[in-house]
C-alpha cells in the first residue's frame, strides 16, 4: 500500500525483500534463461508472509486505513487528489475478498482515469516528456564544469554537478570564499551518498580553483558572481580566449540582459543563460536563456547539459525576470496588496493552498527572502518595479533587517525553519474569493509572458510554471487551468470546526516551491 | 629517434597497432569499489573501450584478459565479461594469468597473432580487486563437503562427519605472498633493498616524484582520454597531489619494523581497478576508423631463481636485457621508460642492477653494464606508486599510457618493464613514427 500511495520506487534488492518479486538476477545473468529455469522447475510464489496476512484482516485493515488516510492527508488533499483515498477505501472494504476487490478497483480506476485531476496529471507527464526531449538533438556531453562565484548559487550549482558525476572546479577570489561552499557540498554529499568512501570520492571531484587554472579544460563554464555588469563583463572578456572553442559559456544572472553581457565577447552568439533556482538540489527546473543573437546550437547544448545533470531545461527568451520570476512577482505583490488591506497572511496562504499551490504566496515571499523579492521587482521595472506602496512596504521590512525565513522574521515570525501561523486568523474569510484574486494575477502574467514570446508556446509555459513554482500539478498548468477551470475542482472552504489548525507541516516535498534569483 | 625497421622483433610480417587504452580510476581496496567484483569492473572497462572506439556489435577476434585475485566462479572471466558488453557475442574471451604481468602478457600474445596474420584485432585487459577476495575453506573441510555430497546412505553420511573439528571451518583468505618462501612481496623487496643498498630517502624521493608527476599529468588533462570516470570517481584515489618528503619520511616501516626501509608511502597499496587496450593490424585500423597511437614492436618474458637466493622482483632486468639483445638496441635508445613501481625499492634495484657491471656480466651475460637511463624520461606521467597497482590491470594501464605519451611526443620509442610474483618479469618495446 505504501508503494502505491506514495509512488515510491524501490530497487531490485528491496523489491525482493518486500516479496514483490521472486528472484533477482545479477547483471551478468540473463532474464530469459532465469525465467525458463523458474518455469521448468515449477517454482511457485510463496505468497504474503504472516505479518502481511494478519494486517489484511478486518480489524487491522480499519486501523491501518485510518493511519494511511492521515498520512496521505499530509501530502495531498482529497478534493485535489482523490485517487489515494479511493485506493484506501477499496482495500479497507474489500481487502478480504480478492475478486470483489478487483471488481471495485476496476470501477474506481475507470472513474478516476477520466477525472479532471487525472487529465491534469497526465498532462504534467506529457509536459515532463516535452522538457526531457529538449536538447536531445545534441550529443554534447560535459565532463568538466567550471563555476565562478562560490556564493550560495554558485556553490550549490557546483555541488549538484559533482553529485551528477561531473568533475567541477569552483573559482572565487580567495580560498576563504570557497570554503563555505565546500562545507555545504560535503553535507549534501553525506545526505545523498551516505557511504564515506563515495563522499570523499565526490569531494575529490570538487576542486577549489582560485587561479582559474581549469578554465581551458572545462566543457561548461558557469558564471555566478554578484550582479554587477562591469564585473561580469570583465570576467567574460578574460574567460572567452581561454576556453575550449566548443565549451558552453553560461551566466546564472537573473538581473542583467544577456545581450549586455554578450556584447564584450568576440563571439557574442555563444553566451547563454543557465538560470538555476534556489535551492538547487530541490528545484528541478533550469531556465535556458537565449537572446536574438544566441546561436541555436549553443542553446541546444545548454539544454543537453541540463539533461546530463537531471534538470528540466526550459528555453526562455532573455527578458526581465524570464518566465518564473516574472510570473511570481505580480502574484506575490497581489498577496501583499491584499495583506496590507487587512487580509491576514494565514488566510492568503490557506486560499492558495486550497487552490492547490504547495505553498502560499506570503510564506513563499518569506522563504525566497524579501530582499530577493525586492531585487526581482527592481529588475522587472514596469508596473511592478515602479514605486508602489507594496514595494515601499518590503523596502521598510528589508531595511529593518526582516528578510524572511533566513533572518527569522519577515511577514511571518519563523522558528526552526517554520513559519509561525495562527490558523484562527484565516477564519471567516472566503478562501475561494481570495484564491481567485491571487490566481488571476498569476495567470494574467502568464498570458502576458506568452504574448511577449518569453516561451514559444503554452505547453512550455505550463511546464515551466509547474516545475519551476509547483503550480497545482493536478490542474495541468496555469494556461490549461484557464481553459478547463469549469470542469476542475473548486476551492473547498474549510469546515468551521477546524481540527486544531489544518495546516500540516511541510515535509520537504521533492519539488519545493521556493524560487530565488 | 629511430626507424621501426631497425628492430628485429616479431616476424616482419605485419605491424601491430596500439589503438589506445582506457581504464577506470584505480581505488584503494575496500573503498569505492568495495562492492564490485572483477567481472563487474572488467565488463565495464571493456564497455568503455567499446564506446571509445565505436566497437558496438563488432566481432573482436580475441579478448584476452585476467585477474590475479580471482574467484573459482570466474573461471571464464574474459568471456563472461565480453557477454556483458555490447561487443558482438561472437567475440571469444580467453582468461589468462601471469600475476602482475597479466595484461601486458595478454597484449604480447595478441601482438604475436596479429603480426603473423592469425587475427586482425584483439583486446588485452586486466582487472583486480582485493576487496572481493575469495575466501575458501581448508582443503580438509572442502573434501569432507564433497564426499558428503557423494554419500548415498545415512550411515555413509555420518561416517563423513567422523573426526570433524571446528578448526576446519576457519576460512582461508588468499595471502599476498610467495607460496615457496612464505614471505610477502614486501619482505622479499626488503631483502632486495638491503642487497642493493637502496636508501629510505631514495625510495621516498621516487614515491614523491611519482605522485607529483601523476598529479601534474592529471592537471594538464593528459589522462582525460585514458581514464574514464566510474562509480563517482574520476581520479585514482591513492593519488596524493600534496605529498611531501616530510610526510613520507614520517611513515613507519611496513614489512620490517626494526630495520626496514619500505613504508606504506613508498610501496603500492592493495588496489581495485581494471584497464584495457585495443590492438589491431594497420588494415583493420584503417577499415574501422581506428586511430594508430603507436606500434607494439617486441616483447619478452623472463624469470629468476628467487628460491635459491636471487632477488624476487629482479626478473625485469633479464627480460629487458634479452629484449635489447634481440633487437640490437641499447638501454639508452629510448625516449621514454615505463618502469612499473611495485615498490620504490624494486624499481631502484632494477635501475642499479643495470648500472652494475658485475651483475650485468654474471647475471645478464654481458660484457659491460647496460648503463644508466635518463631519469627525466622515466615514468614521466607518474607510476604505480601514485596510481596504485591492481595487479592484472597494471600492464594494460602502462601500455595505454606509453602509447599516449608517444602520441603526445609525436614520435619516439618507449620501453616497458614489469616485475611479477613468482620471480618473473615482462618487458616490451613500443614505437611511434
Amino acid at each position: 500500500m505504501e508503494l502505491m500511495l506514495t509512488a515510491r520506487q524501490v530497487n531490485a534488492r528491496t523489491a525482493k525483500a518486500l516479496g514483490l518479486v521472486d528472484q533477482v538476477i545479477s547483471r551478468h545473468e540473463e532474464l530469459v534463461w532465469a525465467a525458463r529455469k523458474a518455469v521448468l522447475s515449477g517454482r511457485k510464489n510463496k505468497g504474503p508472509g504472516l505479518v502481511a496476512r494478519i494486517t489484511n484482516l478486518m480489524p487491522a485493515r480499519r486501523l491501518l486505513a485510518q493511519q494511511m488516510r492521515k498520512q496521505t492527508a499530509r501530502k495531498a488533499r482529497p478534493e485535489h487528489y482523490p485517487a489515494p483515498y479511493r485506493l484506501i477505501d477499496t482495500w479497507e472494504r474489500f481487502g478480504a475478498d480478492y475478486l470483489q476487490m478487483m471488481r471495485a478497483e476496476a470501477q474506481a480506476v475507470g472513474e478516476l482515469m477520466v477525472s479532471p485531476a487525472a487529465k491534469g496529471l497526465r498532462r504534467v507527464f506529457q509536459l515532463m516528456e516535452r522538457l526531457k526531449a529538449e536538447g536531445k538533438s545534441s550529443d554534447f556531453k560535459a565532463r568538466h564544469v567550471h563555476v565562478i562565484g562560490a556564493g550560495v548559487m554558485g556553490g550549490d550549482i557546483a555541488a549538484w554537478c559533482v553529485l551528477r558525476g561531473l568533475d567541477v572546479s569552483l573559482q572565487d577570489r580567495e580560498m576563504k570564499y570557497i570554503e563555505p561552499a565546500l562545507k555545504r557540498a560535503q553535507s549534501l554529499f553525506r545526505k545523498k551518498l551516505k557511504d564515506p568512501a563515495r563522499v570523499s570520492a565526490a569531494m575529490a571531484r570538487l576542486r577549489p580553483d582560485v587561479d582559474a587554472v581549469y578554465v581551458p579544460r572545462a566543457d561548461v563554464v558557469i558564471e555566478a558572481i554578484f550582479e554587477n555588469v562591469e564585473a561580469k563583463q570583465a570576467l567574460f572578456r578574460e574567460l572567452e580566449p581561454r576556453m575550449k572553442p566548443d565549451a558552453i559559456l553560461a551566466t546564472n544572472t537573473s538581473a542583467i540582459p544577456l545581450e549586455t553581457l554578450a556584447s564584450v565577447l568576440a563571439n557574442p552568439s555563444r553566451l547563454i543563460g543557465l538560470h538555476f533556482f534556489n535551492p538547487v538540489p530541490q528545484m528541478p527546473l533550469v531556465e535556458v536563456v537565449y537572446s536574438e543573437q544566441t546561436d541555436t546550437a549553443e542553446r541546444i547544448k545548454g539544454a543537453a547539459f541540463c539533461q546530463q545533470i537531471s534538470r528540466f531545461p526550459l528555453p526562455v527568451r532573455s527578458s526581465p525576470g524570464f518566465l518564473v520570476n516574472r510570473v511570481l512577482a505580480p502574484y506575490m505583490m497581489t498577496a501583499l496588496k491584499l495583506h496590507r488591506s487587512g487580509v491576514p497572511a494565514e488566510a492568503l496562504d490557506a486560499a492558495a493552498e486550497a487552490f492547490g499551490m504547495p505553498m502560499g504566496p506570503v510564506e513563499l515571499a518569506d522563504t525566497v527572502g524579501l530582499d530577493v523579492c525586492l531585487m526581482v521587482t527592481n529588475v522587472l521595472g514596469g508596473a511592478e518595479g515602479a514605486a508602489s506602496p507594496e514595494k515601499d512596504f518590503i523596502q521598510s521590512l528589508v531595511s529593518a533587517g526582516k528578510l524572511g525565513k533566513k533572518s527569522g522574521h519577515g511577514l511571518y515570525l519563523w522558528k526552526d525553519g517554520k513559519a509561525i501561523k495562527h490558523p484562527e486568523n484565516a477564519r471567516g474569510y472566503q478562501l475561494a474569493d481570495l484564491a481567485d484574486q491571487l490566481v488571476k494575477a498569476y495567470t494574467d502574467e502568464c498570458l502576458a509572458a506568452l504574448e511577449d514570446g518569453v516561451v514559444s508556446d503554452s505547453d512550455l509555459l505550463d511546464a515551466g510554471m509547474i516545475f519551476g513554482t509547483g503550480f497545482a500539478p493536478f490542474r495541468g498548468g496555469p494556461l490549461y487551468y484557464l481553459e478547463h477551470r469549469d470542469s476542475q475542482a473548486g476551492v473547498v472552504e474549510p469546515e468551521d470546526d477546524d481540527q486544531n489548525g489544518s495546516n500540516p507541516p511541510h515535509e520537504e516535498p521533492e519539488q519545493e516551491t521556493e524560487t530565488r534569483v | 629517434m629511430s626507424e621501426a625497421s631497425n628492430v628485429q622483433g616479431l616476424p616482419p610480417a605485419r605491424r601491430v597497432v596500439i589503438a589506445g587504452g582506457t581504464r577506470i580510476p584505480f581505488c584503494r581496496s575496500n573503498t569505492v569499489y568495495a562492492e564490485l567484483s572483477n567481472l563487474d569492473m572488467l565488463a565495464d572497462t571493456l564497455q568503455m573501450l567499446s564506446t571509445e572506439f565505436g566497437l558496438a556489435g563488432k566481432k573482436i577476434d580475441e579478448v584476452v584478459a585476467g585477474a590475479v585475485t580471482s574467484h573459482s566462479k570466474d573461471w571464464n572471466l574474459a568471456r563472461e565479461a565480453v557477454l556483458s558488453t555490447d561487443l558482438s557475442p561472437a567475440t571469444p574471451g580467453i582468461t589468462l594469468q601471469m600475476a602482475c604481468g597479466t595484461s601486458l602478457q595478454a597484449a604480447l600474445m595478441l601482438a604475436g597473432k596479429i603480426a603473423t596474420g592469425q587475427i586482425e584485432c584483439g583486446i588485452a585487459a586486466g582487472t583486480d580487486t582485493t576487496s572481493d577476495a575469495p575466501i575458501v575453506f581448508k582443503r580438509k573441510f572442502a573434501r569432507r563437503l564433497i564426499k558428503l555430497g557423494q554419500a548415498r546412505t545415512l550411515k555413509q553420511r555420518l561416517q563423513m562427519l567422523k573426526g570433524f573439528s571446528l578448526s576446519e571451518l576457519a576460512p582461508q583468505p588468499p595471502a599476498n605472498g610467495e607460496p615457496r618462501t612464505g614471505l610477502s612481496m614486501g619482505q622479499h623487496c626488503e631483502l632486495m633493498a638491503r642487497e642493493w643498498g637502496i636508501s629510505r630517502e631514495d625510495q621516498d624521493q621516487l614515491a614523491l616524484e611519482s605522485h607529483l608527476k601523476a598529479a601534474a599529468a592529471y592537471e594538464a588533462g593528459f589522462f582525460d582520454g585514458l581514464v574514464t570516470p566510474y562509480e563517482g570517481v574520476s581520479r585514482d584515489n591513492n593519488l596524493r597531489a600534496d605529498s611531501t618528503l616530510e610526510k613520507l619520511a614520517s611513515l613507519k616501516p611496513a614489512f620490517d619494523k626494526k630495520f626496514g626501509t619500505l613504508t606504506a608511502g613508498n610501496s603500492t597499496p592493495l588496489t581495485d581497478g581494471a584497464a584495457a587496450v585495443l590492438l589491431c593490424s594497420e588494415e583493420w585500423a584503417k577499415a574501422n576508423n581506428i586511430p594508430i597511437r603507436a606500434y607494439l614492436v617486441a616483447g619478452r618474458s623472463s624469470a629468476v631463481d628467487f628460491v635459491n637466493g636471487e632477488g624476487l622482483l629482479m626478473a625485469p632486468t633479464v627480460a629487458v636485457s634479452e629484449l635489447l639483445q634481440q633487437t640490437g638496441l641499447s638501454l639508452q635508445d629510448f625516449d621514454c621508460y615505463e618502469i612499473h613501481e611495485a615498490f620504490a625499492a624494486q624499481a631502484l634495484c632494477t635501475l642499479k642492477a643495470w648500472e652494475d657491471a658485475n651483475f650485468c656480466r654474471e647475471k645478464l651475460g654481458r660484457e659491460t653494464a647496460l648503463g644508466a637511463i635518463d631519469r627525466s624520461k622515466m615514468n614521466i606521467k607518474g607510476g604505480s606508486l601514485a596510481f596504485g597497482h591492481p595487479f592484472a590491470a597494471t600492464g594494460a594501464r602502462i601500455l595505454g599510457t606509453i602509447a599516449a605519451i608517444l602520441e603526445e611526443k609525436g614520435q619516439g620509442r618507449g620501453l616497458i618493464s614489469i616485475c611479477t610474483a613468482g620471480g618473473m618479469g615482462v618487458a616490451a618495446i613500443v614505437e611511434r613514427n
